[in-house]
């Protein structure tokens, strides 16, 4: 309920100018032991003049793509390790444009180096990306009077930190202005404590989980068993 | 209902976990096991990530392991002088076998390594089982009945008596099958005991009465010590998942404690061995399926 709220009155605000501009439900999402991955809606308003690109990008980091190779009877892993991929991957646009027609986009190409038709490498690892929710292209709903919306998820397995929110206002294949901004994604509580547990006071984490241990399986150990 | 679990990064469905816990408990209750090469195997089938199952599998070997040998300390029932040479062969295995670890999940073949060593070691320990026992059988219906042969093993120099399980055998011995099952726990999870329980029945001729409580106090502690280097060294123990494990397999064994005197022990021991190749053929059969995605992506 709250959420709609929010967009209502940003499209009330909105009304009154001739910009395009956008905002998301909420700039913050929080890990906790109940976290099953997070809907988050992307809304504003779009001038007809240009079109529209969103790019949402996450932390770029180390990653290892593990292909198949079927030797004689098993399958077997074949890993190569690659440098700088965004962790997360998303592209909206208005009107909807395909993967063919952003690669005409030379600033988009860019300044996402995920977007490039160029290496076979690249696109299996937006198909291994996608095979995990962390990589979709979503067109985005044109609403009353300019307005437009979309509503992904951000899958359970993403990591914490920074994504990128990337704004562009595209007219003939050029970006004529960009805007940016940030949703975090923090661990919260808990899991938050238990993970700086486990790195930064390791002789703890091993105790309270060996005293668990030994105190829970002698207590079903004479409570339960057989006398 | 799905819970996150915080150093594995992923949800994942709660009664999937209870249920699997619950099974390993009541399997490793039955068969008086860790349930180790249970565990590991089935998390990573369900989805945990391979080198996460096998950091919590030791937690949940070291729990289902210590109530256990606590009983049989009580009990009298372990050579100490045994299980102190074990141990030292243990420790030096478990490093080796968590640095192992360590190597093969950055070279990205983790689950690879970790499929073929499960079902070769657990086909091999099926089969000597299977053969064992039906070697016992025929002895008995013949009369004679030898527990042990003397092999190459007992050759070995360095030979000190073993007060408690009467023996006089050299300490390379214990100290080379609890290199190897160090090594195995370091690497895999497993606690080892369907190894090592067989390997000193057949292979150093213990008495079984000082084997079962030997063996439990053995993996105990190398598994505790597996779980000190998991998380200094590797990372990869789970919090989250470690008390699921812990809490639905304390309970499973609790439960298999009901039932085990109603079956007999010759046919425990055959259905131990099927279990074995059951879970064997399952990973082969992981390795030889065509995979459902060609290609899979690791953040790291």
């Amino acid at each position: 309920m709250k959420k709609y709220l929010i967009i209502f009155l940003f499209f009330l605000t909105l009304s009154e100018s001739n910009g395009s501009s956008f905002s998301l439900d909420k700039y913050e999402i929080n890990i906790k032991t109940n976290f099953l991955g997070e809907e988050i809606v992307i809304f504003g308003e779009k001038s007809p003049e240009h079109d529209l690109i969103i790019i949402l990008e996450g932390k770029r980091q180390a990653i290892r793509l593990n292909e198949k190779i079927k030797k004689k009877i098993l399958w077997t892993n074949k890993s190569t390790q690659y440098r700088n991929i965004p962790n997360f991957f998303a592209i909206f646009s208005l009107p909807e444009k395909s993967l063919n027609e952003l690669f005409l986009i030379k600033e988009i190409k860019k300044n996402h180096h995920l977007l490039s038709n160029s290496s076979q490498e690249l696109y299996k690892i937006r198909q291994s990306l996608k095979q995990k929710s962390l990589y979709f292209e979503k067109k985005l709903i044109k609403g009353d009077e300019n307005l437009f919306f979309s509503r992904f998820e951000i899958p359970d397995n993403i990591n914490s930190g920074l994504i990128d929110i990337y704004f562009y206002k595209v007219i003939d294949n050029k970006v004529i202005d960009v805007d940016k901004k940030i949703l975090k994604i923090k661990k919260k509580g808990l899991i938050q404590k238990i993970e700086l547990m486990l790195y930064k006071n390791s002789l703890l984490y091993v105790f309270i989980l060996v005293l668990f241990a030994i105190l829970f399986s002698l207590m079903s150990n004479y409570t339960l068993r057989k006398k | 209902m799905n819970v996150y679990l915080p150093i594995a990064e992923i949800s994942i469905n709660i009664y999937l976990l209870l249920t699997l816990g619950l099974s390993i408990g009541f399997l490793s209750g039955l068969f008086g096991i860790g349930g180790g090469f249970i565990a590991s195997p089935l998390l990573i089938l369900a989805g945990v990530p391979a080198t996460i199952a096998v950091g919590t599998t030791t937690i949940q070997v070291f729990a289902s392991s210590s109530t256990g040998a606590i009983n049989h300390l009580q009990k009298k029932n372990v050579d100490f002088q045994m299980v102190t040479i074990l141990i030292i062969g243990g420790f030096i295995g478990t490093l080796i076998g968590v640095y192992t670890l360590k190597a093969v999940n950055s070279s990205g073949l983790v689950e690879n390594y970790l499929y073929i060593f499960y079902a070769t070691i657990l086909s091999l320990t099926a089969l000597f089982i299977l053969s064992e026992s039906a070697k016992e059988n025929a002895k008995k219906r013949k009369g004679k009945f030898k527990l042990h042969d003397h092999s190459w093993i007992h050759g070995l120099p360095l030979k000190i008596k073993f007060r408690k399980s009467k023996l006089y055998i050299s300490i390379f011995a214990p100290l080379i099958i609890g290199f190897f099952i160090g090594i195995l726990t370091g690497f895999t999870g497993i606690g080892g005991g369907f190894i090592l329980v067989p390997c000193m029945i057949y292979i150093l001729g213990m008495k079984t009465v000082s084997v079962i409580g030997t063996s439990l106090f053995n993996i105990t502690i190398v598994s505790l010590i597996s779980v000190f280097l998991q998380v200094f060294i590797n990372h990869n123990l789970d919090f989250i998942l470690a008390i699921i494990l812990i809490v639905s397999s304390s309970l499973g064994a609790a439960i298999a404690s009901r039932f085990i005197e109603k079956i007999k022990v010759d046919v425990l021991k055959v259905a131990f061995g099927f279990l074995i190749l059951i879970i064997a053929s399952l990973l082969i059969y992981e390795l030889v399926r065509t995979p459902i995605y060609l290609q899979t992506i690791d953040i790291l």
